[in-house]
């Protein structure tokens, strides 16, 4: 099934029967997204991952698919990590296909992209995406074998999902998104909201100009909150109120990073006040306030005038759903309410540092400055 | 107050910030939006107690079928006992769904009853075979935790031109009765149960909060 416009080298026969490892963003797999084009909502991940089986199967003579989440101990001589991308344009999918091609040691012999076109429309849209997948596959699939596969050359060495360098699996061009997050000590530990890091098999930290690697240390899906050790050492962080109660009325402030593709990269600093002890029937341990937050706020802390933590950002309600409704809600947020960070730090244990009375700032430029260097954005990537 | 909680809840977006593709849009907003276009226009905010004084959490139980009377016998299970429509801000959510799958007999037997049937003007009924696959869901804050599958083959006549959809008959009434099966299965899922544990810890009695 060799693609027309691709030509493998005299002599090399199809398969070669290398056994491969496939890895792809679960992000990619899993993404359902909406083309104006057509007026039709795309789950690209099925098509997508049968063209990859196909292509793999005719040119490698097996595949195995890399999950990073829960890997397998298959084996796999050379392996792929693949970085799909797919762009809309008078009813055409353009499919980008970036890889990087190693061997069983993590050794890089091939990258690259390589890109094609095919139809798009509402009844044959999943045609559209396999074709467009399997032609890319072909493409990239050739141009490795005619590069890596020279006379003399074996694959005798075997890894698999559990073994291999997750570092050479991830793509690091874009984060897939981010968040804020924010030091609760000296030794560089960071709370953020656990939404942000769900999935990630790589989370950098992007702070004081320096990008950091961070590593997930403890997780409450339940909460919505995560915890992160850093290399960072800082006496920016922000001391914990002493007293479990937040203040129906007190003036808050929260620092972010929210819509990263278009504001500069500096923490944004917002204020308001705690608006309700309470939060939605049914939700747990959360409270609402008013200073406005974005997408990308996600993790940010919740600080009174005086510079105690008291929550953390977790949400907000969807305007945009409510607004077609005639209904626009106004920064209508909630928080993670600071006595259950409280039980989450210690029941992971970490360090929290308590607000002590000598730590009041001068004034409230000084807790805003104090907030603003406190936090960092957090970044996602698969 | 139902129906207002229901935008409220299902209107609750995360705030991280996706890399976007062009004229993408998340996909719990296309359910929310959803929602949202079943409620009325003079939707107003309420803020509602919260928090449920329980050793068990409150749980939102969505489902395909006969809500109330599978949510009725699921509540005799301790563990769900704060099953609770209304309290849609909870992040745990045990959603209930079902499809169906064809079989390679059905499709083909199916492939026939469809000719007869148009041959013959629909005098002769369409006859199909699927399996019904009924699903019981339990995520938190839309994170699979774990999930329970059951299936049954059926075969269904219909007439061409009276063609209804959704569960009814015998279909129906194994759908309902999964609910048995899964309460068994359920008692013993060691993730659920951590969920339940997690709950305890942070807002249960025994969990109080320290300072």
């Amino acid at each position: 099934m060799q693609a027309k416009d691709a030509q493998l080298r005299k002599g090399i026969d199809i398969p070669v029967n290398v056994p491969l490892g496939i890895y792809v963003p679960e992000v990619r797999l899993k993404e359902r997204f909406f083309i104006d084009s057509v007026s039709a909502w795309m789950t690209p991940g099925d098509d997508m991952r049968a063209a990859l089986v196909k292509a793999g199967n005719a040119y490698f003579g097996s595949v195995e698919f890399i999950d990073a989440e829960q890997p397998s101990e298959n084996e796999f001589a050379v392996f792929m990590s693949l970085a799909p991308a797919w762009e809309f344009d008078a009813g055409k999918i353009e499919m980008t296909m970036g890889y990087r091609f190693y061997d069983a040691d993590g050794t890089l012999l091939k990258s690259g992209k390589e890109s094609n076109s095919k139809q798009l429309g509402p009844y044959h849209a999943a045609t559209g995406f396999y074709n467009s997948t399997l032609k890319a596959m072909q493409l990239v699939m050739v141009d490795t074998i005619n590069s890596v596969f020279v006379e003399g050359r074996e694959f005798t060495g075997r890894s698999n999902a559990v073994k291999v360098d997750r570092d050479l699996l991830v793509n690091l061009d874009k984060p897939i998104r981010t968040g804020t997050a924010f030091f609760i000590s000296e030794s560089g530990q960071l709370l953020t909201a656990a939404h942000v890091t769900n999935g990630c098999l790589k989370s950098q930290l992007n702070f004081a100009g320096a990008v950091h690697d961070v590593e997930i240390t403890g997780v409450s899906e339940l909460l919505d909150v995560a915890m992160l050790d850093s290399d960072v050492s800082t006496k920016r962080f922000l001391p914990m109120r002493r007293s479990a109660d937040v203040v129906l009325g007190e003036r808050v402030a929260t620092a972010g990073f929210p819509l990263a593709n278009l504001l500069a990269n500096s923490a944004n600093l917002t204020v308001g006040n705690v608006s309700s002890l309470r939060a939605l029937p049914g939700s747990m341990g959360k409270f609402q306030f008013s200073a406005p937050v974005q997408p990308g706020s996600s993790g940010g802390p919740l600080i009174s005038e005086r510079g105690e933590l008291i929550g953390m950002t977790t949400g907000t309600l969807n305007v945009a759903a409510l607004a077609e409704r005639g209904v626009v809600p106004q920064n209508v947020n909630f928080a993670l309410s600071g006595e259950y960070i409280v039980k989450f730090v210690e029941r992971h244990n970490g360090d929290l540092r308590w607000f002590e009375e000598d730590e009041t700032q001068p004034n409230i430029a000084a807790v805003n400055e104090h907030l603003a260097e406190s936090v960092a954005q957090l970044a996602c990537y698969q | 107050m139902r129906i207002s909680n229901m935008i409220l809840a299902f209107s609750l977006v995360a705030l991280s910030q996706p890399s976007a593709l062009a004229g993408e849009q998340d996909a719990e907003a296309a359910i929310s939006d959803a929602l949202v276009q079943q409620a009325p226009a003079e939707t107003t905010f309420e803020t509602v107690e919260t928090e449920v004084e329980s050793n068990y959490p409150p749980i939102v139980f969505l489902s395909e079928v006969s809500k109330d009377k599978l949510a009725e016998r699921i509540r005799t299970n301790p563990m769900f006992s704060e099953l609770d429509q209304d309290a849609l801000g909870s992040p745990i959510i045990l959603r209930m769904r079902y499809y169906q799958r064809g079989t390679a007999g059905g499709a083909a037997a199916g492939m026939t009853s469809a000719i007869l049937s148009g041959s013959t003007l629909g005098l002769i009924p369409l006859v199909s075979n699927n399996d019904l696959i009924v699903v019981y869901e339990f995520n938190v804050h839309g994170i699979p935790v774990a999930a329970f599958e059951y299936s049954e083959n059926f075969t269904d006549v219909q007439s061409l031109y009276n063609t209804d959809y959704g569960l009814k008959g015998e279909a129906l009434e194994w759908a309902e009765g999964t609910v048995e099966q899964f309460m068994q299965d359920v008692a013993d899922n060691p993730e659920v149960k951590a969920v339940i544990d997690e709950y305890q810890y942070y807002f249960g009695a025994a969990g109080e909060v320290s300072e």
